[in-house]
């Protein structure tokens, strides 16, 4: 019987252990959970923002065309994923409801026109006839403080709409969020 | 003493697991207890590194938005029949260990804040800095335009000089004891783009950290 308990005992501290290893965060960098996020709060922060507010259908149209993330971080963002997270926030439910009831439109980037255009998949694409009026655009950045096998990293993501006429900037928005991981003394 | 044979391989088998265990698990893999932590509270690496904290930063970040705010009133300057337009400036970082990067991506979040007031957005509309916005316009409004023909450049629209100001910050660092000791100073104000007059200042911010 005691040995039964032993062995139990074992076990359950062997998995205990590992599986709290392998549940744990390895990196400082963001999770895709932390761009889901952060793309909902974005975008409804959007929704919610004075500009918004003063907005209906029947305002002025808003021709925004989307540049991916800036990335001034430490870390090694790949140009898909400087896409992926602009594309999140666009197609965040908030900002759909957004682009309905305020007169907003969303107007391919120049980066794909360009591409289609170069890949001939596009007819006319080279033309150009997007004619937006405004630039949606973010910068990621980072502040960094370590000390031997400790490592936090502070991430701003900021997201700005900017009128392309005058340069002004008509709707800023920042994402944090701190990240710690730890290491071995002597990594 | 049959039962005590198996009671003594059990005991074997199970301390062997928990050595096992203890040897594998009691280096703790990379990152092991790590993840979100709250952003205006310090971590251990923070308070070991000699480089100002983030949470400094973020509160500072927020008493100048504050500050700011409130003293808008109160600066002839911004309160005209016009509106004011503020413009990121230059930031003269003295610190000799901390990255301008951060101090900006902090100075982005005094903007943010501002830019949520209403009595702010009344007075002053911030605008984009000329070396990030041109190039969007030229990319945007060039069509088929050749970009190397003079006069085919559209660009930001001037500013005038005697309404825009730029908001430029001012980074020091006291350092004693070897490192152990750095006081930090940090402050911002809004300079005239016409006159290079300082319209405005934070209340200097300092902070000083002990490792």
């Amino acid at each position: 019987m005691r040995a039964v308990i032993f062995m139990l005992a074992g076990l359950l501290i062997a998995a205990f252990l590992t599986g709290c290893a392998n549940a744990s965060p390895r990196t400082t960098r963001l999770t895709t959970r932390d761009l889901d996020e952060m793309a909902t709060i974005v975008a409804l922060n959007l929704r919610n923002s004075e500009w918004m507010t003063t907005r209906n259908e029947q305002s002025e149209p808003v021709i925004i065309a989307m540049e991916k993330v800036e990335n001034l971080t430490d870390d090694i963002i790949p140009r898909g994923e400087q896409w992926a997270i602009m594309t999140k926030v666009r197609t965040n439910a908030n900002m759909v409801r957004v682009g309905r009831e305020k007169a907003i439109t969303f107007v391919m980037s120049k980066d794909a026109v360009l591409g289609a255009a170069e890949r001939g998949t596009m007819e006319g694409a080279e033309e150009n006839r997007r004619n937006p009026t405004h630039e949606m655009s973010a910068t990621m950045r980072n502040a960094t403080r370590s000390v031997k096998d400790a490592r936090t990293d502070v991430y701003l993501c900021e997201f700005r709409i900017t009128a392309l006429a005058t340069g002004e900037l008509k709707w800023l928005d920042t994402f944090e969020v701190k990240r710690q991981a730890f290491g071995l003394t002597f990594d | 003493m049959h039962a005590r044979s198996v009671a003594f391989v059990g005991g074997v088998i199970g301390c062997s697991l928990i050595s096992l265990v203890a040897l594998t698990g009691c280096q703790p893999p990379r990152g092991d207890g790590g993840g979100r932590a709250d952003p205006a509270g310090t971590t251990r690496a923070e308070r070991n590194d000699a480089r100002v904290t983030p949470a400094s930063l973020f509160e500072h970040s927020d008493a100048v938005a504050q500050q700011l705010a409130d003293d808008f009133k109160n600066v002839p300057q911004l309160n005209s029949d016009y509106r004011a337009t503020i413009v990121f400036g230059d930031i003269k970082n003295n610190t000799g260990i901390v990255s301008t990067t951060d101090f900006e991506a902090f100075r982005t979040r005094i903007r943010q804040r501002l830019m949520q007031s209403q009595n702010v957005l009344r007075n002053v509309r911030f605008v984009e800095m000329k070396q990030r916005i041109d190039p969007l316009i030229q990319r945007e409004t060039s069509k088929n335009s050749d970009l190397l023909q003079e006069g085919n450049r559209p660009e930001r629209k001037d500013l005038n000089p005697a309404y825009t100001y730029f908001l430029n910050g001012e980074m020091y660092r006291v350092e004693r004891g070897g490192g152990a000791t750095n006081l930090y100073m940090m402050g911002y104000n809004l300079v005239s783009m016409e006159t290079g007059e300082i319209i405005w200042e934070n209340i200097p911010y300092e902070v000083k950290q002990v490792r």
